[in-house]
């Protein structure tokens, strides 16, 4: 899906909404565009609307920067690069993503490849991705079915849904860990906590390896 | 005038939360920690402007200096944790998150001020543990360089700035990106390296 030129959306406030359909057409509602020497179009919003629409090709690259309002992205893009305040970010499916905010729930659907998320306190759901690296300071993290993922908290809870290809590593200060591995897995688990509760339900193996470290937050491994 | 060079910002990742779950000989220590191990990690052309909160204000005369050296601590930062990981003594990791901008600031006695040092200090907020991120302007100040690319991650609204600034997220080339096929190596030839480019 090679998408349209790249695009880039910029707006302080507002909401933003691009959908990604097969073979459409770049169409922008309440927004100027711009096409730059290097091919990318820039939109902004325009004063007096309140949020900026956008129709395009799927698999386009897009680039989102705002302080405030919600962001979505319904369809299928290529890269996705969005970074915001607060918000809430909905994230339908997307090749690579890297997203960056501090507050407000983070909802992505499918992230075929990377799947990179820095947040202060914001909720994150990652339904399926490949490779996810999520880092928070507090807020749940809950990814419900990844490759592989690195994951580092300061007092969040930690769920991971791991596909049992590739490494999951975990760290947290106090947040509770709960990693769940396709069935008859037996990983090899590295689990540590300090002071908290440390429990692997799985036979020991090498079919994956499970990294999580904790000061205080209680671990458990499990398949299901 | 400080002249042109590089801005550093380094901040702990959630260090009020740390001190708040931890308590305040715990913060006491890794200011302690992030303080010596970024001292021994400065040449010759860089000072420590001042001490921050739970960070610190960083000068480099050479922006390629700045970028190889965050890159740099940020290594010996992993490797630091890695043994905090195998220690039974209730250590906490130190996170450590880097913003750069290249500028040229105001100088106020041994301090540095302006809308310069500002930007610097937003970039480093849209960081994450491990990350060094920074300025456009401070990518292509550094140019072609051997062991570092840069991935694009967009115009960026920081407060304070009215236009959104482009950013940019500093790699030991060969370093995985999320965008990795958009980053750009200052040097194509440099080949497939990883994040111990500068050990």
């Amino acid at each position: 899906m090679p998408g349209s030129a790249p695009l880039k959306i910029t707006t302080r406030s507002g909401n933003v909404r691009v959908r990604a359909e097969p073979g459409a057409e770049l169409e922008v509602v309440d927004g100027s565009i711009e096409t730059r020497d290097d091919g990318t179009l820039h939109i902004r919003r325009l004063p007096s609307s309140s949020v900026i629409e956008v129709r395009c090709a799927s698999g386009t690259e897009i680039t989102v920067g705002t302080v405030s309002g919600k962001v979505e992205l319904l369809g299928a893009f290529g890269t996705a690069r969005v970074a915001t305040v607060s918000g809430r970010i909905r994230i339908e499916e997307v090749a690579r993503l890297d997203l960056r905010t501090k507050s407000g729930t983070i909802d992505i659907g499918t992230c075929s490849d990377a799947c990179r998320i820095m947040t202060k306190s914001s909720a994150v759901h990652v339904g399926r991705a490949g490779r996810a690296t999520v880092a928070a300071v507090s807020g749940v993290v809950h990814l419900e079915h990844v490759d592989g993922a690195e994951v580092k908290t300061v007092s969040g809870k930690v769920v991971v849904g791991a596909g049992g290809k590739d490494r999951v590593s975990v760290h947290t200060v106090s947040g509770k860990v709960e990693i769940q591995v396709p069935p008859a897995t037996k990983p090899l688990a590295r689990l540590r906590s300090v002071s908290g509760h440390v429990q692997c339900d799985c036979p020991p193996g090498h079919d994956v390896e499970i990294a999580v470290v904790s000061v205080s937050g209680a671990v458990r491994v499990s398949s299901g | 005038m400080e002249g042109h060079g590089a801005i550093v910002f380094t901040d702990i990742v959630g260090f009020t939360a740390l001190t708040d779950a931890h308590g305040d000989d715990l913060a006491l220590a890794l200011l302690e920690r992030q303080e010596q191990m970024v001292r021994a990690a400065l040449p010759e052309a860089a000072r420590v402007v001042k001490e921050l909160g739970d960070g610190l204000l960083l000068w480099f005369d050479d922006p390629r200096e700045a970028i190889e050296t965050c890159l740099r601590l940020q290594h010996d930062f992993d490797l630091a944790n890695d043994a905090v990981d195998e220690s039974d003594a209730g250590e906490v990791p130190l996170w450590v998150r880097m913003g750069v901008h290249f500028g040229c600031p105001r100088r106020r006695g041994d301090d540095i001020v302006g809308r310069d040092v500002n930007l610097a200090a937003r970039i480093v907020d849209l960081a994450g543990p491990g990350e060094v991120l920074c300025s456009e302007l401070t990518a292509d100040a550094v140019g072609d360089h051997s062991r570092v690319g840069f991935e694009p991650l967009g115009p960026v609204f920081v407060r304070g700035i009215t236009e959104p600034v482009p950013i940019v997220r500093a790699l030991s080339t060969g370093e995985t990106g999320c965008a990795h096929d958009a980053a750009r190596p200052r040097d194509a030839a440099a080949g497939r390296a990883t994040n111990t480019a500068f050990p």
